[in-house]
């Protein structure tokens, strides 16, 4: 067996565009999801994870590799999370939050929510419905009302760039 | 590519997330269902919890009572020394002091004029209380709110020397109760404490010499009651009660031993009283001369 051996396991991951990755399982199962394959002795092959594009995949597996490499020091693993997330566009957050879900990661979940909010804070309305595909369902008359009802918080908001 | 794929129970877990009210009211114009969403009062409790419990601090400060420059808010972040002031909002038009504080919403009083009201400076909504003196000719001693969690009404306390007074903000209403002892007031007037669905207060017992209390108030069942104090301190000749505030969600309880010369913090575990209470001791201080 491997793990008397002293030999780290490394598991197959696929994602669903077919795109196949090598992770140490000491990483991988920071996953719940995988977690529970592995126990229940689904791991030994490949392990195709249906909701996640190779893309996500990769990026999720450089977060893996780094936030395990930590040791236990709430404050590092917050600032790796937080350099981790710096740079990534809404999109790329939007799929991470997706994958956090799937795999059920509950602490990539956190930071992905939390930065995802952090990018809408001084967004428009109008910015919001863009990008979570959002159909814009009260009348011109009822949309007028609920502004007015909160006007001042139309304050200080960004003007749409769309990043 | 717009990210139109997100469902429903994760934008939830983002909205809860967003560091102030402000955009939350702002997206309600976003879509009906994410009004509703965003009105629903178990998403409020979960994103008044996830502020709660985020590491920047903000504290009000009581001590600057002036109606016109905004009350000031401080902010303490963890390993900072220096706190820097925000000033918030201006306080609504003829009020000119913060009482106390509750779930973010504070009790606002004009002094001069007997005029109570509700203010949440998130929403920028002022719900004014309608009193009437109803303890004319008694002196007001302390004041508190509590938010029932159960009614999701917040109610307001009037403590005079001999009775409470409960106003309750959905029924718009007083209710008048005795208290079977006189109190008085120890920690300053505004001390109420409110703490896990209940607002706690010190008060000094003015008929014989059993000293300083702790109280409570239970929106259950709108009674103020008697909480335990932590039976080391029974002694009221060695211990002197200082002041009640909360520690990590917890309620805690400074006090004295002047025998010592030490300060004790003490914790309270949490949740409302149930018949018996658990205080553990957190730190002493010693060699503490006031």
């Amino acid at each position: 067996m491997a793990a008397e051996t002293g030999t780290p396991t490394t598991l197959t991951l696929k994602s669903n565009d077919d795109e196949l990755f090598s992770v140490a399982e000491s990483a991988a199962i920071l996953s719940v999801t995988i977690r529970n394959m592995v126990e229940d002795g689904c791991a030994g092959g490949v392990i195709p994870l249906d909701n996640v594009d190779g893309k996500t995949l990769a990026s999720v597996i450089t977060y893996m590799n780094g936030i395990s490499a930590i040791p236990a020091d709430e404050e590092k693993k917050k600032s790796y999370r937080d350099k981790f997330l710096s740079d990534k566009d809404f999109e790329t957050l939007a799929d991470m939050v997706l994958a956090a879900n799937y795999l059920n990661m509950s602490c990539l979940m956190d930071a992905v929510s939390a930065k995802i909010a952090q990018v809408m804070e001084k967004k428009s309305v109008g910015w919001v419905r863009r990008k979570f595909g959002i159909e814009n369902d009260y009348t011109p008359e009822e949309e007028a009302a609920v502004k007015e009802e909160h006007k001042w918080t139309f304050e200080g908001v960004e003007t749409d760039d769309d990043n | 590519m717009a990210a139109s794929n997100i469902p429903r129970e994760i934008i939830e877990i983002i909205l809860s997330k967003l560091p102030s009210v402000k955009p939350l009211l702002r997206f309600k114009t976003v879509s009906k269902s994410w009004n509703t969403l965003i009105s629903d009062l178990v998403f409020i409790q979960t994103h008044l919890h996830s502020l709660k419990t985020s590491p920047d601090n903000l504290f009000l400060s009581r001590y600057k009572k002036s109606a016109n420059s905004g009350f000031p808010m401080v902010k303490f972040e963890g390993g900072k020394v220096d706190a820097g002031v925000i000033f918030v909002e201006n306080i609504p038009n003829s009020y000119n002091a913060i009482l106390c504080e509750c779930n973010g919403v504070l009790l606002l009083t004009r002094y001069d004029y007997d005029e109570y009201a509700l203010w949440n400076p998130s929403t920028r909504e002022t719900f004014p209380i309608n009193y009437h003196g109803e303890f004319s000719g008694s002196y007001i001693l302390d004041y508190g709110v509590c938010y029932d969690q159960i009614t999701a009404d917040f109610k307001v306390v009037f403590v005079s020397l001999t009775e409470y007074e409960i106003y309750s903000c959905n029924k718009n209403s007083w209710t008048k109760k005795n208290f079977r002892t006189d109190y008085y007031n120890v920690a300053g007037t505004g001390s109420g404490i409110f703490l896990d669905g209940a607002t706690y207060w010190i008060f000094g017992e003015g008929s014989h010499t059993s000293g300083i209390q702790l109280v409570y108030f239970d929106p259950r069942t709108d009674e103020i009651k008697r909480l335990q104090k932590p039976k080391q301190l029974s002694d009221d000749d060695k211990y002197q009660l200082i002041r009640m505030d909360t520690f990590r969600g917890s309620l805690c309880l400074y006090c004295y031993n002047n025998q010592e010369e030490s300060v004790q913090i003490w914790i309270k575990e949490k949740g409302i009283d149930l018949g018996y209470t658990n205080w553990k001791e957190f730190i002493t201080v010693r060699d503490f001369k006031p």
